[in-house]
């Protein structure tokens, strides 16, 4: 292992399509999940049972959102291709 | 959201942008439903005892001795009203609002206001108070040198604390006015 695969090892990165989804993903997990944890804990009556039902989906959107899924990597960025040097043919006439 | 850092921190931001988003509607919404006290409470005190008293932690100097007075009293509250989900605890207090001169009879905030008794109820489920005999759990005294002869009106005064949001404070006439008795030796 070089170092090169140790960094990606640490980083987990993902491609540019994935961070869209990752964010998305996010934001409406987490916004879902307030609105159902808020409504659970007007219905039984006590807001500290909102902050209860609220730690699944935190825990739900870490699981879903930190590790670097192969789903998030289905887009790898194409660079372009080195240019080719070619040896230079100088004609004298 | 590159790395695993980059999207914990995102995440982290999200969540907490949320919670304050969700702290702030709650409060809100507290504030705009202010809980009012509809049941009548039953209130009776029986006559103050007052009597002299001579160490310090009943107001009393060296060379004057303080009049403090105890009281025994029923009441029954229903304290149900005041709960809803975002309450944490009703803090109640029963004080003696006793007349002052140099307050006018409209202007009650310069009476002088002494707590004689409390209670914190922090079970939801047991709002409901009834109980005979109670005595006061504060002596009452106050600056003034005399205190027999004076009136004080009883008072029943509330605070809600919520989970979320900020303190409600109300107060309840309790109906009940007396006359200080003289000194029992």
């Amino acid at each position: 292992m070089d170092t090169s695969q140790l960094e990606r090892f640490i980083e987990f990165p993902i491609d540019f399509k994935g961070q869209q989804l990752v964010e998305r993903i996010s934001y409406v997990l987490i916004t879902f999940g307030f609105i159902i944890s808020l409504f659970f804990g007007f219905a039984l009556q006590d807001i500290t049972y909102s902050f209860y039902a609220f730690i699944p989906f935190v825990l739900l959107s870490i699981i879903i959102v930190l590790p670097s899924y192969p789903a998030y990597n289905k887009n790898p960025t194409v660079f372009l291709k080195r240019p080719v040097s070619k040896p230079i043919n100088i004609e004298i006439n | 959201m590159h790395s695993l850092a980059q999207r914990a921190n995102t995440l982290s931001s999200i969540i907490t942008t949320g919670v304050f988003i969700v702290m702030i509607l709650v409060s809100i919404l507290t504030i705009a439903n202010p809980p009012i006290l509809n049941n009548q409470i039953r209130f009776k005190s029986a006559k103050p005892i007052v009597s002299l008293k001579n160490t310090r932690n009943y107001g009393a100097t060296k060379q004057k001795p303080k009049e403090n007075a105890k009281f025994k009293f029923d009441m029954v509250a229903d304290f149900n009203d005041l709960v809803d989900w975002n309450t944490k605890q009703v803090f109640a207090y029963v004080y003696v609002e006793i007349d002052n001169d140099d307050s006018n009879n409209n202007d009650n905030e310069n009476a002088d206001k002494i707590v004689i008794w409390d209670k914190i109820f922090d079970d939801k489920s047991k709002m409901y108070f009834n109980q005979k005999n109670i005595k006061s759990k504060y002596s009452l005294w106050d600056y003034s040198p005399e205190l027999h002869g004076r009136t004080g009106t009883f008072k029943l005064g509330y605070n809600i604390q919520p989970h979320l949001g900020p303190l409600t404070f109300g107060t309840i006439d309790l109906n009940q006015t007396i006359t200080f008795p003289e000194i029992k030796v």
